[in-house]
């Protein structure tokens, strides 16, 4: 009974941390903005957080990581509504639910899929916060003996998964990566004090900007892309609560794929680099397969938004615990978690939960009542998305240069970080063109100062013998399974390729 | 014979370009020092080097290249000449006249990016927008920013 004494009185803590007006106001700002950003097509959560992030800095801690977290859940409620009512992808990881929700949408039964949508989002988010509050304790106390070796590993381990899980050429993706961690380069060396690639201009002796870079990469290009291409975005039907309420039988059948959707999500979550739509299309096809009805997939079956949708939200929630416990992020959007983290002045890894326990569970006792929110948000006050769906793209998008513009100046009131965005932006555009993906560069910017100092240190100690990081166990086995990561993603892009 | 891909023909020049160029600079620059004790360059030497092979690696697959799985955007001129202008005018007008002129001059360059250009409506936008941000920026977060400056 010892595990669940500690159980409530880490609840005690968070619940404590979480019920102050404040922390409640953020929480609901955060999955507000989080679904007002996910629901505009082609705007994910990637794009939601970079554009939050300068905000943060002139928010308490725990307010700032509650806002966050609230941002990434309500993103991904908000990027469903898109794919299911306009058939586009609100961004990759929901991409998935497009097969099926579309299909509802023109029989019309796009209410009661956008219901069932919420309810195995909730779910999913539950299962995955429970996986959470369970195994991040447990871990804290096994990081708590890693040294840099281990760091060293574990972070190489991170880096090359999420470069190469993504669609492109995983070799392209390594390539990007390393991009990254030379960009993360720029600026004062911390162990000789030397400054490097500052080319005599005196703003890149701090290195670049983080915020700058995520958000040129992702929401100006984002936006020099979609602002040159046609769309045709038009939603006819309305939503009472009556259309939404799914039958007995929509119920029977979602239960099971719910279930299984969580379960493969809490796992794939919590591993490095399979976020982004991954495991989803991983529960799609478990369930097409299983079905006694598999040709109903893809024309409108419940199964296909049920599964999808709880794999998609427990992973949010399996996704922190490395990031939070050993401060390794397992892909872009966690990375940026962690760069919100380094703001307020928190260095990430075990630290965070024996330094700062009001911090971790105030933040898991928010999370619950950010699901709340979003259900009430997303059930009774489904019209309002809808009505924002309609808004005309030449309405928008001066608005989201507007805003990545003012949080880039904000974060120093200097006007170079806009140049940076500037660039970044144009940077984006031509990794586009040139098939190159962001993700990987991104994760390697933030990881590149930690990776290059915990480097450094483990051939210290070691004096120049590289065996060191073959000899530590947990370093082996991080490497081996960097190794297995690579190997194998080169075999299935191989395979893709000459098909 | 495969046609080549043109696009990683480039990504790949690109790409062992700006490898060999870190590896360059900071081989001449910095301290590179050994294994047990890193100097300065020691990192970036390396990473420069790797990129090279990376890039080179990706530069002659483009010769025997067939399927692609990403789909790269249209080339849309307006879109990337509007866009970035529209951030410049921003950072040019925002410090010297302040948040609502900035956002002014940035919404007027932005639409450029879409055919067709409406006066009034990107009028209508720029003030709306004005309002917003400075409802969000300076009287929500109290940040340090003003709205005209005179």
């Amino acid at each position: 009974m010892d595990l669940l004494s500690s159980f409530q009185s880490h609840l005690a803590i968070g619940w404590h941390e979480a019920f102050t007006l404040s922390n409640l106001w953020y929480c609901f700002v955060g999955v507000f903005l989080g679904c007002l950003v996910g629901v505009l097509p082609g705007l994910g959560s990637l794009i939601a957080i970079s554009l939050l992030l300068p905000i943060t800095f002139h928010l308490p801690t725990s307010g700032a990581l509650i806002m966050l977290a609230g941002v990434y859940f309500g993103a991904d409620y908000g990027g469903g509504t898109c794919s299911i009512l306009l058939g586009v992808p609100g961004h990759p990881g929901c991409a998935v639910v497009v097969l099926d929700g579309y299909p509802m949408t023109k029989q019309g039964r796009g209410g009661v899929a956008l219901f069932m949508k919420c309810v195995a989002s909730f779910w999913g988010s539950a299962v995955g916060i429970i996986m959470l509050m369970l195994f991040a304790p447990w871990l804290t106390e096994f990081a708590i003996r890693f040294g840099a070796v281990e760091y060293c590993s574990l972070m190489l381990l991170g880096l090359m998964a999420a470069s190469t899980v993504g669609q492109g050429s995983p070799i392209k993706g390594v390539a990007m990566m390393v991009v990254g961690l030379i960009l993360g380069t720029v600026g004062t060396d911390i162990n000789g004090g030397i400054i490097r690639f500052d080319f005599g201009v005196p703003e890149l002796s701090d290195g670049l900007g983080l915020i700058s870079i995520a958000m040129g990469l992702f929401a100006v290009a984002e936006v020099i892309k979609s602002a040159g291409s046609t769309r045709v975005s038009s939603v006819t039907q309305k939503f009472g609560l009556k259309d939404q309420l799914p039958t007995r039988s929509d119920w029977k059948r979602s239960i099971g794929p719910m279930l299984r959707g969580s379960g493969l999500g809490a796992f794939f979550g919590a591993l490095p680099g399979t976020s982004g739509g991954t495991a989803s299309f991983l529960a799609y096809a478990i369930e097409k397969r299983i079905s006694k009805h598999p040709e109903q997939f893809g024309k409108g079956a419940i199964e296909g938004i049920a599964s999808p949708e709880a794999c998609n939200n427990a992973g949010v929630g399996t996704a922190f615990i490395p990031t939070l416990t050993l401060g390794i992020p397992g892909d872009a959007i966690m990375a940026l978690m962690l760069a919100a983290l380094v703001i307020q002045g928190i260095q990430p890894g075990p630290e965070v939960m024996t330094g700062h326990p009001e911090l971790f569970w105030g933040l898991i006792v928010s999370f619950w009542i950010g699901n709340i929110f979003l259900v009430v948000l997303n059930i009774p006050l489904i019209g309002m998305w809808i009505r924002l769906l309609q808004i005309p793209y030449p309405l928008l998008f001066p608005g989201i240069i507007l805003f990545t513009c003012i949080g880039v100046y904000s974060t120093q009131n200097n006007i170079f970080d806009i140049w940076t965005l500037l660039i970044f932006g144009l940077v984006g555009y031509g990794m586009m063109l040139l098939r190159l993906e962001p993700v990987p560069l991104l994760l390697g910017f933030i990881l590149g100062e930690p990776f290059e100092e915990n480097f450094r240190r483990a051939l210290l100690l070691s004096r120049g013998d590289f065996s060191i990081f073959i000899t530590h166990p947990i370093s082996a086995g991080a490497l081996a399974l960097a190794t297995g990561v690579l190997g194998w993603s080169l075999l299935a892009y191989v395979r893709k390729r000459s098909k | 014979m495969n046609k080549v891909d043109q696009r990683d023909l480039v990504a790949g020049i690109i790409l062992a370009g700006f490898g060999l160029f870190v590896a360059l600079y900071s081989a001449s620059h910095y301290e590179v020092g050994e294994a047990s004790r890193m100097g300065p360059g020691f990192f970036p030497v390396t990473l420069g080097w790797l990129l090279v092979a990376l890039g080179l690696i990706v530069l002659l697959l483009a010769f025997r290249n067939t399927v692609q799985v990403l789909t790269p955007p249209p080339f849309a001129l307006r879109a990337i000449v509007a866009v970035p202008c529209a951030i410049l005018a921003f950072s040019l007008v925002v410090d010297r006249f302040g948040l609502v002129p900035a956002t002014f001059a940035l919404t007027l360059v932005a639409v450029l990016a879409e055919k067709p250009f409406k006066l009034r409506r990107t009028l209508m936008l720029a003030a709306g927008l004005s309002l917003i941000s400075w409802l969000i920026f300076i009287v929500g977060l109290n940040m340090t920013l003003a709205a005209f400056i005179f």
